[in-house]
This record gives structure tokens, sequence and C-alpha cells, in this order.
């Protein structure tokens, strides 16, 4: 018996004292158009708030957004915390600028997996495809996406 | 809240604006540039010690050639963390190398105010959104300056995570208490209200917000207005737009009463990501100075040629505003006027009608208070902006760029249109989805924010 969509609740939230929110509002914005049940933490939050609000709202994932390039620093610990909190399995999703040396794009991506995040988005990723990651993640299958915004 | 309030003394404070030259202060200038038809130029700069701050700003009057400078304050300072500022300038003073990123005003106190006012001919207004610029404004106005350019709302939606807007509003009561008392003793503050920055807005998403900045600052005794014209690139819609706010924001003053309130207007080219390459941004900012002297606006506000890149340097700057001054000194004495054009006109019409709708709304679920209102109005979305950095708003609406570059709703949100409104913006939509053969979408609404610095109005699909 499959789940429908809206059962599926994201956190979603920009880490650390990084303030661009655009990003993660327009994710928000095309997530719940998508039928997400999404609980939005917007700026300047840390690891444990992303977690606290995981085990109140029952999150089937964490979408972490950081555009600052301090994303080693703020994410350290995160799968760790996760596991602390008993919700050590849940989806960790990152993505925005998140290394401020240029390197291949493989070995940023290596670098975050390894720090236990399930899915690492490269910096421009536009929304559908990101969406489509996570769909293909949480195993949900494609033809309940036809919701439009309201315009 | 820290040691250099207590040197502000009012009545001093009065007798120093007086001893100034007329159009040393900014609401003479401003309203000078109203009654000659002038455009004129202000850059937006900041920096941390006196010496670097007065150095920078005598280089913009004098090799830049413009009519006003800023003090940028720092964003430490704006936040009221005035022990680490404090430390951090000091650090600065001792190294020589810039540790803030702007002038920190409160730490400088009245006199570190006056060394920048008194080294140049120019007016200084204060710059920079900040939920709480109580004691910056009693340091930075007794130090001299005779503005400030920022609000409650604008302040509100990007500045802020969860601060009432109640609560900011009423810091702004002070302030504007503030320059309404000096008004009343013969000395003129400029307040250039801001609303909301755009990104991908359509323009109503600016007025209403500005139009409530500039009411309750009138409540408080401001009679210098200047209204900020975010211009997003379109002409018509742009044009459109600064024709509806000059009406508007003087029907809305003069319904409740404030018909001694002069207004003058201000315009600058939007935040967000810019060209990399300086040749592309020369383009950009002529492009924005015309759009602005066919506006008719008296202060216009420039982006810089390597903000891209770090903050700009003075040289960047001067640059910047000597290609602006260039565009500018050839339109300006042509008085060319395309504001009658038919599709200015058109854009004028949807924005005022949006606006009033939402500005009515407000009123009456304040009951004419427009404080009440405004904070009920958020609540409900009946006010709301797209990418807000405060979980208090609705966040709901979304802007999307129609064929021919201008801003549009891709999603209305709670906002209290009609449907004739409705039906234009998706009309507009539906001429792109024509044009490019699919459904606009989220990513459309991605590469239409990034368009300009990938170098054209409309993204290559």
């Amino acid at each position: 018996m499959s789940r429908k969509i809206n059962e599926y609740s994201l956190i979603t939230g920009v880490i650390g004292e990084d303030v661009h929110v655009t990003g993660i509002r327009i994710m928000e914005h095309a997530l719940r158009s998508t039928g997400f049940t999404v609980y939005s933490l917007g700026i300047h939050n840390s690891q444990d708030d992303f977690i606290r609000a995981a085990i109140e709202h029952k999150a089937d994932a964490i979408l972490v957004s950081s555009l600052g390039g301090h994303a080693e620093i703020l994410v350290d610990g995160f799968r760790q915390r996760c596991e602390q909190a008993n919700i050590g399995k849940i989806h960790l999703c990152l993505g925005g600028q998140l290394v401020i040396q240029e390197e291949p794009w493989k070995t940023t991506e290596k670098r975050f997996k390894q720090m236990g995040f399930d899915r690492v988005h490269k910096p421009f990723i536009l929304p559908k495809d990101a969406i489509e990651h996570l769909m293909t993640d949480l195993n949900i299958r494609q033809e309940t996406m036809d919701k439009q915004p309201s315009a | 809240m820290w040691p250099t309030g207590k040197e502000v003394d009012l009545k001093d404070a009065f007798k120093y604006h007086h001893g100034m030259p007329p159009l040393k202060n900014a609401s003479n200038k401003a309203m000078e540039a109203l009654r000659t038809g002038k455009t004129m130029m202000c850059p937006s700069t900041g920096k941390d010690t006196i010496e670097a701050h007065r150095g920078l700003l005598q280089y913009m009057q004098n090799e830049a050639k413009v009519e006003f400078v800023t003090t940028y304050i720092d964003s430490l300072t704006r936040n009221c963390k005035f022990e680490i500022a404090s430390q951090e300038l000091k650090k600065a003073m001792d190294t020589g190398n810039p540790r803030l990123n702007g002038f920190p005003v409160v730490e400088h106190g009245v006199k570190g105010n006056r060394e920048i006012i008194n080294a140049l001919n120019i007016p200084v207004l204060l710059f920079g959104p900040t939920p709480d610029a109580r004691l910056t404004h009693e340091i930075g106005l007794a130090g001299g300056h005779t503005g400030y350019s920022g609000g409650p709302l604008i302040s509100f939606w990007n500045y802020t995570k969860n601060v009432p807007v109640e609560q900011i509003i009423h810091n702004f009561q002070y302030i504007n208490r503030l320059m309404g008392h000096y008004e009343e003793h013969g000395v003129p503050m400029l307040y250039c209200v801001s609303g909301a920055m755009p990104a991908t807005s359509p323009p109503s998403l600016m007025l209403a917000p500005e139009i409530i900045e500039v009411l309750i600052a009138a409540e408080q005794g401001v009679k210098h207005m200047q209204l900020n014209c975010w211009v997003q690139g379109h002409f018509a819609q742009d044009l459109g737009m600064i024709v509806t706010f000059r009406k508007l924001a003087r029907e809305y003053l003069d319904r409740f009463g404030y018909n001694d309130v002069k207004l003058t207007t201000y315009c600058v080219s939007p935040t967000g990501r810019f060209p990399l390459e300086q040749d592309q941004v020369y383009g950009l900012i002529s492009y924005y100075s015309v759009l602005a002297v066919l506006g008719q606006v008296q202060v216009v506000g420039s982006r810089t040629i390597d903000e891209a890149h770090h903050i700009p340097t003075k040289h960047g700057t001067a640059h910047s505003f000597r290609c602006a001054g260039m565009a500018i000194n050839m339109l300006q004495a042509q008085h060319f006027n395309v504001l009658d054009n038919a599709d200015v006109r058109q854009e004028a019409y949807y924005t005022e009608i949006e606006t009033r709708a939402m500005l009515e709304k407000v009123l009456q679920l304040g009951n004419n208070d427009i404080v009440v209102g405004t904070a009920a109005a958020i609540a409900e979305g009946v006010l709301d902006q797209p990418y807000s950095t405060s979980q208090l708003v609705k966040s709901k609406v979304m802007g999307v760029k129609d064929a021919t570059g201008a801003a549009r709703f891709y999603d209305f949100g709670n906002l209290p249109f009609d449907a004739e409104i409705r039906e234009f913006h998706r009309s507009k939509i539906a001429e792109r989805e024509k044009v490019i053969g699919k459904k606009v979408d989220y990513d459309i609404v991605v590469k239409d924010l990034t368009a300009v610095s990938d170098g054209a109005i409309l993204p290559i699909l």
C-alpha cells in the first residue's frame, strides 16, 4: 500500500548564519505544489533545529540549504546527531554553494556523502531535477506529480 | 544602549544643522532637483574608520561628481551589536585594514560623525535597513546626516527571521518622530522609504508596503519623503510604476490630511546577481540611468562595476557613477517625455489597481489604522513577498516574467485581487508560454531571476 504524496513530510531550511533564502523559498514552493507537506525553518538554523523539527513532524527527509561556502563546517556530524536523536535513518539532502574552493564536483559530492548525506546537489540545480531525485530517493511514484500553483 | 548616546544634545544638533549651507541638507537638495528638473546621483558607500570613510566620500564628491553621498551602516551596528563592532573598529584603526562592512555610526559618536560631514560640501544620508536603528539615528542625525534610507517593512521582509512587524514599526515610529522633531526645529530631514526589494516582483508588491511606510512616517511628523522606485529593467513596467507611485503616495497622504508632506523620487536598479564582466555592467548602468531620467526621478542610485566580485572599491564606484553621469547628461536637457506611451499607461493602470486593492484591504483590516491593518494583512498574506527571510511572512506569492520580460504573478497567494487583475497576469504568462512552446514552471522562475546576470532581460530556455 503506497502512501499519498501529502503524507510525506519534509523539513527545509538554511543552516548557519547564512541569510540567502531565495533558493530554498523556490524549492519550498515547488515541493508544496508537488504535494509534499513542507515544514519550513527559514534562515539561521542549527543542526539541532533541523533535528528537533524532524522529530516533531515525523519527517521523511531533511533538506538543508547553504550558500555561504561554509557547509563543511556547518554540517559536520549531522548524521551522527540524527543517530543520537534516534532518527539515524532519515533521508538527508544538501544543496547550495557548498564550498569556497574550486574543486571537481565529484570531490565535493564524495566529501558530503561520506559525512552521511544521502543526496548532495550541484550548485544551480533546477527545482524539477531536485524533486525528481527526491521522488526516486523516497520511492514515490511519479504520476502523483500533477499539481500547479494557483495562477 | 551605548555610551556615545550620551553625546547627543538636540539643541546643539539643531544649531549645528542651522549652520550648514542650505544645499548641504538632503531635503533641500532633493527639492532643488525637483524644481530644476534634474536627476542627481547618490552612491551607496560606507567604510569603517573615519579616515577611510571621509576619503571615500570626498573621492565620490570630487571625482565621481555625485550630488549626494551616503553613510552605509555596518551590519553589526545595524543589529545593535555595538560591543563587537567597537572591538572590530579598534582592530581596523590599529592595523589599517578594514574590518567592518560599513561605517559604525554609533561607535564613532556624534563627534566622529561630524568629522565626516565637516569634510564635505554635499548632503550625507544614512543608509541601511535594520529592525532597530533608533540609536543610530539619534547619533547619526545629531552628527549631521540629513536623512535616512530604509523603513520598517523592508527591514521586516528582508532583515529579520522572527521579529514581529509591530515591534519594527514601533522602532521606526521613534525614528520618524525624531525626524519630525528636527523638522519642527527648522531642520528638514529626508526619509527615503524602501518598501520591499524586488525579485521578479510585479511593482504593486513594492508600492503597497512603501505607501504604508509613507503613512506611518507622516503620522509621526516627517515632512520630506523620497519614494524608492525599485526598477527591474522593463521600461514600460518600470516607468508605469514610477508614475503610479507618485500619484498614489500623494493621494493617500492627502486622504489622511498630510497635504504638507513633500515628495521626491529615487530610483535604483535591483539587487541580486549582477554580470561578472565589467563591460556588461557598464551597459546596464547606462541603461538604468536612461530609465531614471525618462522616469523624471530626482535621485538615482546605481550598482557598481565591481560589486559582483567584492565590496566595491572607490575607483569602481567612481567609474560606475561617471558612466551613469554621462548617460544622464546626454538625456537630461532633452526633456523627452515618454510617460504617456500606451504601454506605460497600461502598466500604470494595473500597478495602480493592484496597489489600491492591497492598501484598501489593509485599511479595512485595521479599521483605518494603518499599523494594525499592516500586521493583520501580513498574517493573512494580503501583504506578501516571494523571498522573505521572515518566518512570519506567508511567502505564497511568486513572480515570473512574461514574453517581454515584465514581472507577472505566477502565484497570487492570498492577495486580494479581482478577476480583471488575475486574468491580465494569466494572459501575459500565456503569451510567453505560446512563444516558448511550453508551460511556465519553477525552472523558468529560477532562470528568470538570474537572466540579467546571464546577459539579457529574458533567459535562454
